[in-house]
């Protein structure tokens, strides 16, 4: 090893992670370098009062501190799991459409069982064009049915929440 | 006071298993083995004693309240480092928006302000002090660097993760500082020869 390498290698690495064989590379030439030797010697200095760096007593108020917010905290925890829990808003959106669907689907199998196939017409859509097929009053039967499902849901959804609000209190 | 070693060791996952099964008191002994790392961690970042301490409450009531999201495979002072780490940088910026001070992890070079002033009363030891203030006189993310690496006997890796930057930017944090401590302590030695 020359001093280039060893200049190179602690541009690289701290002196902690040079490989055993580096570190008896690098002390041999030191040996013969005395501009290495005080290079290493130094480093060797810092790296060793780096490791001592001081760290300063913590206050006796810390743990009693963070005891009395962890306590606070567990309790808020144990209020909220014993409240009833109340419909998220950004789950409603989801909500409102499954439960029209749902809705729908009962009265279209309710409607099939007694007779009445109410089902899309696919083949309609070929054969009359798509505008008559929208409008067809099948489609239509099938898209009220969704809304006044969705605004029931979300009536639903609301009384719940004002509910959940009372109980809150 | 006691000092946890560089890795956990089994005692360490045993309590955070404790508290996971709602042993509260457990954690009182987490913080026994922590605090002072926590402490200089958060001291090095802010550089003001009393909001070092706020910084420490905090991050421990955080680790404590998000100790689900703890891996146990993981080391446990990475991770609370992380979180030192991330609530100090906080600090700092609502402090900027106050006091005009530092931006957070930017290598300002011409920074030397270093608002220490009870650091008498907490690090007794005069050459520890004069250390302290060398390595709290780097900017910001290279003393940050040199605390965890040198002090805290963390990997880089780990510093990279905690700090939010890449391996490579802390090994040139490393070798920055490391050039101008060597200068600072080359320094000190020709004063006290003379």
């Amino acid at each position: 090893m020359n001093c280039e390498q060893i200049r190179e290698l602690l541009d690289e690495f701290p002196l902690t992670e040079f490989s055993a064989q580096q570190l008896v590379a690098a002390e041999k030439h030191a040996g013969n370098c005395p501009e290495c030797e005080k290079l290493l010697t130094t480093e060797k200095e810092l790296e060793s009062l780096l490791k001592k760096l001081p760290e300063p007593e913590a206050s006796a108020d810390l743990t009693a501190a963070v005891m009395t917010r962890i306590q606070q905290h567990d309790e808020k925890i144990k209020i909220v799991a014993q409240e009833p829990t109340p419909i998220q808003t950004s789950e409603w959106p989801i909500s409102m459409v499954a439960a029209g669907i749902a809705i729908t689907f009962c009265i279209y199998a309710y409607e099939l069982f007694n007779g009445r196939s109410t089902t899309f017409n696919l083949y309609s859509l070929w054969t009359d064009g798509w505008q008559q097929w929208l409008f067809s009053p099948v489609q239509l039967n099938l898209v009220g049915l969704l809304i006044a499902g969705s605004f029931a849901f979300y009536l639903f959804g609301f009384f719940s929440m004002l509910r959940d609000r009372e109980f809150s209190r | 006071m006691d000092q946890a070693p560089s890795g956990d060791n089994e005692d360490v996952r045993r309590l955070i298993c404790a508290i996971r099964n709602g042993d509260q008191q457990a954690y009182s002994k987490v913080m026994q083995l922590y605090q002072r790392r926590v402490i200089a961690l958060a001291l090095m970042i802010v550089r003001d004693s009393g909001g070092a301490e706020d910084v420490a409450q905090d991050a421990f009531v955080r680790a404590y309240t998000h100790l689900d999201r703890y891996d146990e495979q993981r080391e446990f002072y990475p991770w609370l480092a992380t979180i030192t780490v991330r609530l100090a940088r906080n600090w700092l910026r609502t402090e900027a928006r106050t006091t005009a001070r530092e931006d957070v992890f930017v290598a300002d070079e011409t920074e030397t302000n270093i608002s220490l002033d009870s650091l008498d009363e907490i690090i007794a030891d005069e050459s520890g002090r004069k250390l302290w203030h060398s390595v709290a006189s780097l900017p910001s993310g290279e003393r940050t660097a040199t605390l965890l690496y040198y002090r805290q006997e963390m990997k880089v890796v780990d510093i990279a993760a905690a700090m939010d930057v890449s391996s490579g930017t802390i090994k040139t944090m490393l070798f920055r500082a490391r050039q101008k401590l060597r200068v600072a302590l080359e320094e000190d030695k020709l004063e006290s020869e003379n």
